[in-house]
């Protein structure tokens, strides 16, 4: 039987989750105010277990627009990171960057979208400083790729690739927000762990034998 | 009047012109491809949402529709069963984009949507069922709908454009 199928987690490697995704959405806020000059408030901090059909409901719906920067992770913790930004906080976060706010979304000019690229990097780099947190070996970044689709379609492939056609993922998730003088700014990070990981991540000890963890767990 | 039946990631379904629901639809189509056979005479369609072209050795096979292999097979005892002869059976193709730009990097590997596209078409072949029509590849995502009563298949490709397929 394949060992990629969503792992069962008990109360315990629940709670060890949580507090990976508390600690990097810590990380990741501080990085945010310091690249944007204004506070960041963390809305959502929290792990679910979610049907494949399900999660592109997180990202607002399957046929919403979403600008996603997409970076893999390799190492001690494998997956795919996804950071999700609705169009006017994609386009309010590129003007507070570059000093001005693009003219259409699906028509990027370089630096903009060098912009958001590094921007996805940076706080890829933040949330992963909490994951690597007492582990031995490194976590490895990749190169951050830019798409600006529907959610459904932004999220089929790494949900796929990391489930390996499964029935549910396991996400690791914060949200941010802050308003700022070119508009509201709200930013998504979504980690979909490989099985292997999340195993990795709570230990052997919190594996359930036969139930899931349940829908959610913010 | 007549409604919508969605399809999701891993899921098929068959309708017929009587049906309340006589049109199939997927919406936020990425890297999976959206199979439509039909049946011209008998009116009936059948939509299966491919996630991948085969299951990861030594896995349990489970919703056969999420693989390509197994996906044509299911789709066409599904369309026998409700009244379609299976030498008028023909497909309609939709998917395998792939939105992320990687491909630039590694142009000598395959991509997941290429490799969707052609296990469904091997798949299709293997069955002899004629292919009439695709949208296929390219880097942005699709929603579509396709009526069981003609055999016409709207997609609409992320930013607006309409394709008649």
């Amino acid at each position: 039987v394949s060992n990629r199928k969503a792992p069962l987690i008990d109360e315990n490697g629940q709670r060890i989750l949580r507090a990976i995704a508390r600690a990097s959405a810590g990380n990741v806020a501080l990085a945010l105010s310091r690249l944007c000059g204004h506070d960041f408030e963390i809305r959502e901090a929290g792990v679910r277990l979610l049907p494949l059909a399900a999660v592109p409901g997180r990202f607002g719906g399957e046929e919403r627009p979403v600008s996603a920067i997409r970076t893999d992770l390799t190492g001690s913790v494998a997956g795919t990171l996804l950071l999700a930004i609705e169009p006017p906080s994609a386009a309010s976060l590129v003007c507070r960057l570059v000093g001005r706010a693009p003219d259409s979304l699906d028509r990027l000019s370089p630096l903009q979208e060098s912009a958001l690229l590094e921007t996805g990097n940076i706080l890829a780099g933040a949330f992963c400083d909490a994951l690597a947190r007492d582990r031995d070996d490194a976590i490895l970044i990749s190169i951050p790729e830019i798409a600006i689709d529907m959610a459904a379609s932004i999220l089929q492939t790494p949900l796929i690739e990391q489930t390996d056609g499964g029935d549910e993922a396991v996400l690791i998730e914060c949200v941010l927000a802050a308003s700022s003088p070119a508009g509201p700014l709200t930013l998504h990070l979504m980690l979909i762990p490989a099985p292997d990981s999340v195993r990795r991540m709570i230990g052997p000890d919190a594996l359930k034998a036969e139930q899931g963890m349940g829908g959610s767990s913010p | 009047m007549t409604g919508t039946l969605l399809v999701r990631m891993g899921e098929y379904a068959v309708a017929d012109a009587r049906d309340i629901a006589a049109s199939l639809s997927v919406r936020g189509l990425g890297s999976c491809i959206a199979l439509f056979l039909h049946e011209p005479v008998r009116q009936v369609g059948g939509m299966a949402h491919i996630m991948l072209p085969e299951p990861a050795p030594r896995s349990p096979l489970r919703s056969p529709a999420r693989f390509a292999v197994t996906a044509v097979g299911i789709l066409l005892d599904a369309l026998e069963r409700a009244g379609a002869r299976r030498n008028l059976v023909t497909a309609k193709l939709c998917g395998g984009a792939h939105l992320f730009g990687w491909k630039e990097r590694s142009p000598d590997r395959d991509t997941l949507g290429e490799r969707n596209i052609e296990a469904t078409l091997r798949a299709l072949r293997d069955q002899s069922v004629p292919v009439l029509a695709m949208d296929v590849g390219g880097a942005s995502g699709r929603s579509l709908v396709a009526d069981v009563t003609s055999g016409a298949v709207t997609v609409r490709v992320y930013g607006g454009e309409l394709r008649r397929v």
